[in-house]
């Protein structure tokens, strides 16, 4: 009986190892790695990270938007603006997936209704009224309320299947994607590594629809699925991988990327700027006593973004200049505000910035209340905030700091009663290019309360900010508007902000990114 | 049941041994200069206190003194002529269990709990006799006969025995490869009464059929006469009278003996106070100089504190006491 | 035996489902709503309300705790993730063999190398092997594994460029992440080996196997060692239990998908079907490997093997001394 058991033991071990060491080992041409986990390969799920930048090379959208804002027509040929929001999209007629069925618009509506019940509509503005089929190649989309942007947002994340391959599919698509796209899935360990294969019969055989997104210049890639961003270093270092995106931290870069900005030899990197920043919003609900926008200003005066920025970022960091990022597409090149708060030089100037400090909270009535700084879990917000505390400090302004975890940060946040933070200090991981989608945070149009992040209804930032959002009204005087405005009354305080780095080795010749800042794996040139 | 051992005549010489414990910057002296002989066939009776250093001599003889603390200070150990305390320590497990073989105090522990007791006997025979499985398994049935087991229990373990019966395991144990020489350290001391006898009389038995020695070491009197040829009363490291039982029994010479002869309880007379011996045995860490008696005697003299002398009665019957000796003078303080 | 391991797998019943309605109740009280994780910043209200009406968040604790049970127990379906759409039963027994590999790895390496080296200082006590056993079982122990994984990728890959530093794609990825994983579980199994020795090699059945001729060597690995082995068993199979919920920073280091790394994930992300799913399975797993150490206590200690038994026997002599009364 004893020999029985330990025999049993041996092989439930030896079993265990057998079915995992049976994953064969990857082959190598070209290969990314990324932090993100992939979870299933259908096309509606969250699109964000380098999932959509997989997803995207299965799968392809209505249209493809790159880095400097232009669209492209990818199953569409073409769309027509009727005005009042509606819009008629043409679709190519030989369109064909990879199983060889027939892409028609009756699938384009098949999918736009499984990415919408997918619940993840949200993601794309949600003001997609409806959308139907005038003909078997001709589609309409109906905007209503239209936001500046919805309408390229819409088509280029509506990545869509047939309805056949989708029937087809035992498993959602979990593990067999069936797409329209120039590349199929070859291989792959789950959560491991995806290998992705350029496949002959691509039905897009017309050489002036080409664009970098279906332009398929890599035979063969590999993504990779690594967890840490330190090995990701390391693997890169070691030539285990070609490219590893925009993750590297900033510990390792230095390892890559010269202080100048230029790749190092074995190297190569591109920069590219997002219209993210590091922001304060702050919580001006009558709770709270960042209420006075006296007492706001002195916050934002007293900090010394030139000096985190430098800390935190190194030589990759820019001092905001306004609450928005000049590379926002509807906003002045030169976003400069007249805010003092924008100007404070605490170098040269260290004691008048001082002074305009204490004017302001003096004017606030503040008599050293403890204000609870919120931070958002991310590699750099804590750096930031414990800059921010001592900056405050000095000025005699009390801070505390806060650093719950993900979920919890979430739900402070949006917790609607005001009570649970004075400040909030966060980046966005990347925004579209539109001002009013920058300054998301300050929209109440869909809360319960009517209140926005803000946690004040303010009538006058609502109606700027309508107007600057809707695509009606949208033009460069209502975004200076709007910008003149937060400004004022200080209400989303830009730190700072940074260029995306992606680094890879020298085998890369030139890198694709799109408006989402995510790689086309396909359309990298790379050598042999 | 075996051949009984032929071979007679002189066994075990134990030469002027003395064995010291060092530890924790003390020096335990358990024993001073023990010296005795033993034949084959003939049993040997150590008695004294508890502490007096009787099972220190005996775990000498087998060398499983405790190595660290304990150390063999002088002596020598002749079996059959051959110095024990010359012989190399990785030859000396063939001779025990074959030569020399013990029998400890408590059973309850003394057998290994996670092993069948048939094995724990098979296992000295196969060491010893270099046998195979089944054959070292059949002797070891027979040896549980012989000790009063069931062949039936062969395959049992030691906690579904009882006291006596883990007893009888640990003697067969002992016995599995007949062995010229048993010491049996109070091998009935964690044993009831009626118990005792029964384990004594087969020891008996085993020892006379074949023609072993044993050495018996227990406090109890009654003990020794009931099973023993020789006695040796051991105090304080020394063995201070030695003799046949007839003689010690009949005649104790040291004043200890007697002190202890008188403290026994009668069963006929009438008494109203016990008369034990008077005071402590000594520190052995800190021995008094001379007899290490002296303190306790009622016959001391001054002599005694200086030295002690051995006297021979004549017949094997030896003591180590002054008042024989011509200087000593009559008894009292 | 066999009706005490009925008994023992019916008791199983009852914990896994105290572990179930625990988890739920600790998810649910927990702040932090994943719902806004899964739609993002830039939802509404209304977008809100639905998905967690779709996901069944709005609804109370007991009817949800009902459904999870029933679906988790009865239907045997442990849901699909929240945030990635997977089948939560399928990612888990995919990701299972990788972490028993190296849970397993470690048992294994532990028996053959802590337990000599437990030995040895044991029987050398307060020489200089001894020590020097010491000294590495608390080198071991203290070293963090994070640490001591990323010097072996930065050495035995970077540098020397032996082993891949990450990933599993041969059978030598393993090699890595298992030695970095057993450090720990080395020291503290030495150490215990150790202490459970000294115990064992004064004890009275050692003396009378020596009194026998046993050979020293002998005496210590066939009399005293598996005496001194039951309470480091325990040990070992609560470490392999634990290990194979928990290798979450070996995981993370060396890019292994297994369940340390999915499970902790899920819990930052409030992916609820993830966390329930996840930590049922493992408490299942436990509570199996608990037993199974039970049962090799039975085939090393018949003490207890005999205390197991024990009531069969009272049944046997009841139904003995009923015969007897009709004979």
């Amino acid at each position: 009986m004893k020999k029985a058991l330990s025999l049993l033991l041996a092989a439930l071990i030896l079993l265990s190892a057998c079915s995992a060491l049976a994953e064969a080992a990857k082959p190598i041409v070209f290969t990314a790695a990324t932090t993100t986990t992939m979870g299933s390969l259908y096309p509606f799920g969250i699109n964000h990270g380098t999932k959509q930048a997989i997803r995207g090379v299965l799968f392809e959208p209505l249209f493809w938007k790159d880095y400097d804002g232009q669209l492209y027509g990818i199953l569409a040929k073409g769309y027509e603006d009727k005005g009042d929001g509606v819009y008629e999209i043409e679709l190519f007629d030989y369109i064909y997936d990879s199983a060889g069925n027939h892409l028609t618009a009756a699938d384009v509506i098949f999918s736009i209704d499984l990415w919408i019940a997918d619940g993840k509509g949200s993601q794309n503005y949600g003001t997609l009224t409806s959308y139907e089929q005038i003909d078997d190649y001709k589609i309409r989309l109906t905007f209503a309320n239209e936001k500046m942007g919805a309408f390229d947002k819409c088509v280029t994340y509506c990545y869509c299947v047939t309805k056949a391959a989708w029937e087809a599919s035992a498993d959602q698509m979990y593990a067999t994607p069936v797409g329209t796209g120039r590349y199929v899935l070859k291989d792959m360990v789950a959560e491991s590594w995806y290998e992705f294969a350029k496949r002959d019969d691509y039905w897009q055989t017309n050489e002036e629809y080409i664009c970098d997104k279906n332009a398929g210049r890599v035979d063969t890639f590999v993504v990779r699925i690594v967890a840490d961003a330190t090995t990701l270093a390391v693997a890169l270092e070691k030539g285990e991988i070609d490219f590893a995106t925009k993750e590297i931290t900033e510990t390792d870069k230095p390892n890559f990327v010269g202080p100048d900005g230029k790749a190092l030899p074995g190297y190569s990197v591109a920069q590219y700027g997002t219209t993210a920043n590091a922001h304060i919003t702050f919580n001006c609900s009558p709770n709270s006593l960042c209420s006075d926008v006296n007492l706001r200003k002195a916050i934002a005066t007293c900090i010394d973004a030139v000096a985190i920025a430098q800390n935190v970022q190194g030589v990759y960091g820019k001092v905001g200049t306004s609450c928005l990022v000049p590379t926002v597409y509807d906003a002045d090149e030169a976003l400069n505000a007249e805010e003092d708060y924008f100007t404070v030089d605490y170098e040269n100037a260290y004691d008048a910035s001082m002074a305009k400090v204490e004017a302001y909270l003096k004017a606030a009535n503040y008599h050293g209340e403890t204000l609870k700084l919120l931070v958002k879990p991310n590699t750099w917000t804590w750096d930031s905030a414990v800059l921010i505390e001592a900056y405050c400090a000095m000025a005699g302004i009390n801070i505390k700091l806060e650093e719950p975890e993900n979920a919890q940060y979430n739900t402070m946040r949006t917790d609607e009663t005001g009570t649970q933070y004075d400040m909030d200090l966060a980046g966005m991981s990347t925004s579209d290019g539109y001002a009013w989608k920058a300054l998301t945070d300050l929209d109440a149009t869909g809360s319960n309360t009517g209140v926005s992040r803000i946690m004040v209804a303010d009538e006058k930032l609502q109606a700027l900010y309508d107007a600057a959002a809707q695509k009606a009204t949208n033009s460069l005087e209502t975004v200076n508007e709007l910008v003149k405005y937060v400004d004022e009354q200080c209400y989303f305080y830009n730190i700072f902000y940074y260029d995306l780095t992606f680094i890879g080795n020298d085998r890369i010749q030139n890198m694709v990114i799109d408006a989402n800042l995510e790689c086309i794996f396909s359309a990298f040139t790379v050598t042999p | 049941m075996e051949n009984a051992n032929q071979k007679s005549g002189r066994l075990l010489s134990v030469q002027n041994l003395s064995v010291q414990y060092e530890a924790n910057n003390e020096v335990v002296k358990a024993v001073n200069g023990v010296s005795f002989d033993l034949n084959y066939g003939e049993a040997l009776g150590l008695v004294g206190e508890t502490g007096a250093g009787k099972t220190t001599i005996a775990k000498a003889i087998l060398r499983i003194l405790p190595d660290p603390p304990a150390k063999l200070t002088g002596g020598k150990i002749l079996l059959d002529g051959e110095n024990l305390l010359d012989v190399p320590a990785d030859k000396m497990p063939e001779i025990r269990g074959q030569r020399i073989s013990m029998v400890f105090q408590d059973p309850m522990t003394a057998l290994n709990p996670v092993k069948r007791v048939g094995w724990q006997i098979a296992e000295g025979i196969r060491l010893h006799e270099h046998c195979s499985k089944a054959e070292a398994n059949e002797r070891a049935k027979e040896i549980l006969k012989l000790v009063g087991i069931s062949e039936d229990r062969f395959r049992e373990y030691p906690h579904q025995f009882s006291g006596g019966m883990k007893q009888r395991v640990v003697i067969a144990i002992a016995l599995a490869c007949n062995p010229d020489l048993l010491i049996a350290d109070e091998p009935t001391s964690a044993l009831d009464v009626t118990i005792q006898a029964q384990v004594l009389e087969m020891m008996g038995e085993l020892q006379k059929a074949k023609n072993s020695a044993l050495i018996l070491i227990t406090h109890d009197f009654g003990v020794v006469a009931k099973s023993c040829d020789k006695v040796g009363v051991v105090y304080a490291g020394e063995i201070i009278e030695f003799g046949t039982i007839r003689q010690v029994f009949e005649e104790p010479k040291h004043p200890y003996t007697k002190g202890l002869f008188e403290a026994i309880p009668s069963m006929s007379l009438d008494v109203d106070r016990l008369s034990p011996i008077r005071g402590l045995p000594p520190d052995p860490t800190n021995l008094p100089s001379g007899c290490k008696f002296a303190p306790r005697c009622k016959y001391r003299t001054e002599r005694c504190r200086q030295a002690v002398d051995e006297h021979d009665f004549g017949d094997g019957h030896r003591c180590r006491c002054c008042m024989y000796s011509e200087e000593h003078g009559e008894g009292g303080k | 035996m066999t009706r005490y391991i009925i008994k023992r797998l019916l008791m199983l019943i009852p914990v896994i489902l105290g572990v179930a309605i625990l988890i739920f109740t600790i998810m649910y009280f927990t702040p932090g709503d994943p719902v806004k994780l899964i739609a993002g910043d830039t939802m509404t209200a209304e977008q809100h309300d639905q998905i967690a009406h779709e996901l069944g968040l709005d609804q109370p604790y007991f009817t949800r705790l009902f459904k999870f049970l029933k679906q988790t127990f009865i239907d045997f379906d442990l849901g699909t993730s929240y945030i990635d759409n997977s089948s939560v039963s399928q990612q888990l027994f995919t990701r299972l063999p990788r972490t028993a590999i190296i849970a397993s790895v470690c048992c294994l390496l532990q028996i053959i190398i802590a337990i000599p080296l437990g030995v040895t200082a044991a029987t050398h006590q307060g020489g200089f092997l001894d020590s020097f056993c010491i000294v590495l079982a608390i080198i071991a122990i203290s070293v963090p594994s994070f640490w001591i994984a990323m010097m072996f990728i930065l050495l035995f890959s970077l540098r020397l460029d032996w082993l891949p530093s990450f990933g599993i794609d041969h059978w030598y990825s393993y090699i890595l992440p298992c030695a970095a994983n057993c450090l720990m579980g080395l020291g503290s199994t030495a150490r215990q080996t150790r202490s459970q020795m000294l115990e064992v090699i004064r004890s009275d059945y050692v003396v009378t196997a020596r009194a026998k001729g046993v050979p020293e060597r002998t005496i210590l690995y066939s009399h005293a060692l598996p005496n001194a082995l039951i309470p480091v068993i325990t040990h070992l199979g609560t470490q392999f239990g634990s290990a194979l919920g928990g290798t979450v920073v070996i995981e993370t280091v060396f890019s292994i998908p297994g369940v340390g790394y999915y499970m902790t994930n899920a819990i930052s992300n409030r992916d609820y079907p993830v966390v329930l799913g996840g930590v049922t399975l493992l408490a299942v797993l436990f509570c199996l490997v608990v037993f199974l150490v039970d049962l090799i206590y039975a085939f090393i200690d018949p003490r207890i093997k005999a205390q197991y038994e024990g009531s069969q026997k009272k049944r046997l002599k009841k139904t003995e001394k009923r015969g007897k009364a009709y004979a």
